[in-house]
């Protein structure tokens, strides 16, 4: 239900591929960053993606993003997540 | 025991799916009486066969097959593995859908090469026990693949040998022990990344594929599948 009173919160949720899944985007940039003599040690993509959440109070938002993020945006077999607040009130 | 002329099949389509006329055309001229099923309704559905075909749901965004799973139909599908009503089969697409609506194990994620591979390869069959290739008499089948994101892989390599159905000869796209197709427990739901519609017919170049939709109406129509 959205509600007038509810106020707008950002959050950004970045999704990284977990520890010890192959990276090929990673591992192909990976390869031509060391032939271009950069001292790269490891390049790991990611995405983010950005979610506005209208919700009464800051908890309950953060609380939907993360429950959105966990069942929708990632798959848990592949993927680690990371909420970061992007503080719009 | 079932008429093996009032098999029917469904073909579930969702926005982006590109395999479903060519799986209508294997379907049918195996004999089934087959129905197109639009992926926004929940309906009952009163199948011997549900077909998830391959293509790009919902244009494969977020991650392959993960949009795809919230569609409406997908309950309607957990529904009918549930209550054992008939087999259900998922291609490439398909069998993407399947693993990110967790009836499958695993996941599927991109290609070790990181590219779109269309070929031919060789798959050996590992377990004949299911009813989707229990009737087929040989041990290796050449099949078509076309997939970026065909790469299979488990939690800690979790997976019962048992659900494994087809292994990859040469690995084309680095799958966890070459996995190519598995099973769920019940033996009912088969998920592979091989086109086995597009190998179904002397005038595609192969008929390999047609093992598996054979073995399928051999057990439809046999003792084995009154009790679904």
């Amino acid at each position: 239900m959205i509600k007038e009173k509810q106020k707008t919160f950002g959050f950004e949720v970045k999704v990284k591929l977990r520890e010890g899944i192959l990276d090929p985007q990673g591992a192909t940039t990976f390869k031509v960053l060391r032939r271009l003599n950069y001292n790269v040690e490891s390049v790991r993509f990611g995405k983010s993606i950005e979610l506005e959440i209208k919700e009464d109070s800051y908890e309950t938002a953060k609380d939907k993003a993360k429950e959105i993020a966990y069942k929708i945006l990632t798959n848990p077999v592949l993927e680690d997540f990371e909420i970061i607040d992007l503080n719009r009130k | 025991m079932k008429n093996a002329n009032s098999l029917t099949a469904g073909i579930i389509v969702f926005p982006g799916s590109n395999c479903d006329r060519d799986t209508f055309f294997a379907l049918t001229i195996n004999g089934f009486d087959v129905k197109y099923i639009w992926h926004d309704f929940n309906q009952l559905l009163d199948f011997d066969l549900v077909f998830i075909p391959g293509g790009f749901s919902y244009g494969d965004y977020l991650r392959v097959g993960a949009l795809a799973r919230f569609s409406p139909v997908m309950s309607s599908v957990e529904k009918y593995i549930l209550n054992k009503r008939g087999l259900v089969l998922g291609v490439c697409n398909g069998f993407q859908i399947l693993t990110e609506a967790g009836v499958l194990p695993g996941v599927l994620t991109v290609n070790t090469s990181h590219r779109f591979i269309c070929k031919d390869v060789e798959v050996e069959i590992i377990n004949y026990d299911t009813p989707f290739i229990n009737n087929v008499q040989k041990k290796i089948l050449t099949l078509p693949i076309a997939h970026k994101e065909g790469r299979y892989i488990v939690n800690d390599n979790k997976l019962d040998p048992t659900n494994i159905v087809l292994k990859y000869k040469e690995n084309p796209n680095g799958s966890f022990d070459d996995v190519a197709g598995i099973v769920n427990e019940e033996y009912n739901v088969f998920g592979l990344m091989p086109h086995p519609e597009r190998a179904c017919h002397g005038v595609l170049g192969s008929e390999d594929g047609n093992y598996i939709f054979q073995s399928i109406r051999r057990y439809l129509t046999s003792a084995e599948s009154i009790n679904n």
